[in-house]
C-alpha cells in the first residue's frame, strides 16, 4: 500500500483515470474514483473541477456550481473552473455574466482559441453573427483546424449562405479532420436539413442516435427528421422545400385558384375547389403537429 | 491589439434582456398575411428592438405606412378594378394579400439572418399567439382608419 508520502503520483494516476473514465461518459465510475482521492486530499482542486465537471455534464448544475464556487474560492484562476462556471451560466440563459467570464478568461489567455471558439458561440446564440464571426476567426488564425472554431464557422456559413449549393469549406475541413466527432456529425444533419436533403439528413441523425444511445437531444432529431421525411407530409414539398416563399406562393395560387373557379366554373365544381383548398389549408397546419405526437 | 479589445467589449448586458430569441418567421408571416403591413411592421420592429437593430430597421415602419396607404386608396379609388376584370368580382382582396406578402418577403429579408439563426441553432421563440393578435388588431384599425381618411 502507498504511504503518503506517495499521494503526490497516486493522485496524478487517479487523476488520468478519472480523465479516462469521464472521456467515456463512465461518470459512475469516475465519481467513486474521485470520492476515493477526495479522502485523502479534500481539497485538491482538480479533483473539485472533475467533480463539478460530472455533475455539469449530468445535468446537475445546482451541484456543479456549489463545487465550482468552493473551487474558485480556493484557486480564483483556476482555468477549468472559469470556463465551467461560464458554461453554468450559459446552462442558465445567463449569457451577460457568461460573456463577462469568457472575457476576463480572454484577457488573461488572449492566444487560446478554444476561448475565441467559445466565447464565438455564445455569441452566435445570442443573435450576435458579426461579432461571433470575428471571434471566429481569431479562433481559426491561432489554430486552423480548432474543431469548436470550424464548427462556428460551419454554421455561420450555413446561417449566412444564400445558395444551397455554395460549398462549406469548413464543413468540409471538420468532416475531414474530426470526423469521429459529434458535433462534426450533428453539424452535417444541420448542413443537410437547411438545404432541405432530410433523407440524408435523417441517415446521420441515425448514425448519430446509434453512437449515443442514451441522447434524448438525438432522439428527438431523429424524430423530426422522420416527421418531416413521411409519406403524408408529400404535399407539403413546397413548405419543405422552400420554407415560408414557398407557402406564400402555396397561398396565392391557391386563393387565386378559388377566386377564378367561382367566376369561370359551374357553382358545384367551384365549391368543391373552395373545400379541397380549405382541407388542404386546415391540413398543412394541423397535420404536422398530429404526426410529430404519433412519431 | 486594438482589435482585439474591440472583440472584448462586452455586447450583452445583464439589466437588458439580450436578443436571445426573436419572434418566429410564422408569426411575422401569418400577423402580416392577416392584418396587412402595419400589423406585420409591429412584430417586425418588436424583433428589431430585440435585436437592437431599430436604428437599422426604422425603415420598416415607412414601408408599412406607405403599404398600408397603398392599399387604403386602391381600396376606395377603384383601384383594383384592372384585377376584377381579369379575375372576378372581389379580386381586391386577392391583390391585398399578395400586397402583405410582398411586405411580409420585405421583412424577412431584413431579418433572413436572424430567423435562419434561430432555425439552425434551434433556439426557443417567445410566444407569438398575444402579441400577433395585438398586431393583427393593429393593423386592422390601422386599415380601417386609412381606408376612412381616403372616404373623407
Amino acid at each position: 500500500m502507498s504511504g503518503p508520502e506517495d499521494n503526490g503520483p497516486n493522485l496524478a494516476a487517479l487523476l488520468q483515470q478519472a480523465h479516462a473514465l469521464i472521456d467515456r461518459r463512465r461518470y459512475l465510475q469516475a465519481r467513486q474514483l474521485l470520492a476515493t482521492a477526495a479522502q485523502t486530499h479534500p481539497d485538491n482542486p482538480q479533483l473539485l473541477y472533475l467533480a463539478a465537471f460530472i455533475d455539469y455534464s449530468e445535468g446537475k448544475l445546482d451541484d456543479a456550481e456549489k463545487t465550482v464556487h468552493a473551487l474558485l474560492l480556493q484557486e480564483p484562476e483556476h482555468y477549468g473552473g472559469r470556463t465551467l462556471r461560464a458554461e453554468l451560466y450559459e446552462s442558465r440563459k445567463q449569457w451577460a455574466q457568461a460573456e463577462t467570464v469568457w472575457i476576463d478568461l480572454l484577457k488573461d489567455y488572449p492566444e487560446e482559441a478554444n476561448l475565441y471558439a467559445s466565447y464565438a458561440e455564445l455569441m452566435m446564440r445570442t443573435l450576435h453573427l458579426d461579432k461571433a464571426q470575428r471571434l471566429m476567426q481569431e479562433g481559426l488564425r491561432l489554430e486552423p483546424n480548432h474543431p469548436q472554431c470550424l464548427y462556428v464557422a460551419a454554421l455561420i456559413h450555413i446561417i449566412q449562405g444564400r445558395s444551397s449549393d455554395t460549398e462549406n469549406e469548413h464543413l468540409q475541413r471538420l468532416l475531414t479532420e474530426y470526423p469521429e466527432r459529434l458535433q462534426s456529425l450533428m453539424t452535417l444533419v444541420v448542413a443537410l436539413n437547411q438545404r432541405g436533403d432530410n433523407r440524408s439528413a435523417l441517415r446521420v441523425a441515425q448514425q448519430l442516435l446509434t453512437l449515443r444511445p442514451d441522447s434524448p437531444q438525438f432522439l428527438k432529431l431523429v424524430k423530426e427528421l422522420k416527421m418531416q421525411t413521411h409519406w403524408s407530409l408529400l404535399p407539403l414539398y413546397p413548405m419543405q422545400r422552400w420554407g415560408w416563399g414557398g407557402a406564400a406562393v402555396v397561398t396565392v395560387l391557391g386563393i387565386g385558384l378559388v377566386h377564378a373557379s367561382k367566376s369561370s366554373l359551374t357553382s358545384d365544381v367551384a365549391s368543391v375547389i373552395g373545400y379541397v383548398w380549405l382541407a388542404y389549408v386546415v391540413y398543412s397546419w394541423v397535420w404536422p403537429q398530429i404526426l410529430r405526437k404519433l412519431i | 491589439m486594438d482589435h482585439n479589445s474591440d472583440l472584448l467589449r462586452p455586447s450583452l448586458s445583464a439589466d437588458h434582456n439580450p436578443s436571445a430569441a426573436i419572434y418566429t418567421v410564422r408569426t411575422a408571416f401569418l400577423t402580416t398575411f392577416i392584418g396587412g403591413p402595419v400589423a406585420g411592421a409591429a412584430i417586425a420592429l418588436l424583433n428589431s428592438y430585440r435585436l437592437k437593430r431599430l436604428a437599422v430597421d426604422w425603415p420598416l415602419a415607412l414601408i408599412a405606412i406607405a403599404a398600408s396607404a397603398l392599399l387604403a386608396w386602391m381600396a376606395t379609388h377603384g383601384g383594383w378594378h384592372w384585377l376584377d376584370t381579369a379575375l372576378g368580382r372581389g379580386s381586391g382582396s386577392i391583390g391585398a394579400r399578395v400586397v402583405n406578402l410582398i411586405f411580409f418577403a420585405i421583412v424577412y429579408a431584413f431579418h433572413r439572418t436572424y430567423f435562419k439563426s434561430m432555425s439552425v441553432l434551434g433556439l426557443a421563440a417567445p410566444n407569438g399567439l398575444p402579441v400577433g393578435i395585438g398586431a393583427i388588431i393593429l393593423g386592422l384599425f390601422a386599415n380601417v382608419g386609412m381606408m376612412k381618411a381616403f372616404l373623407q
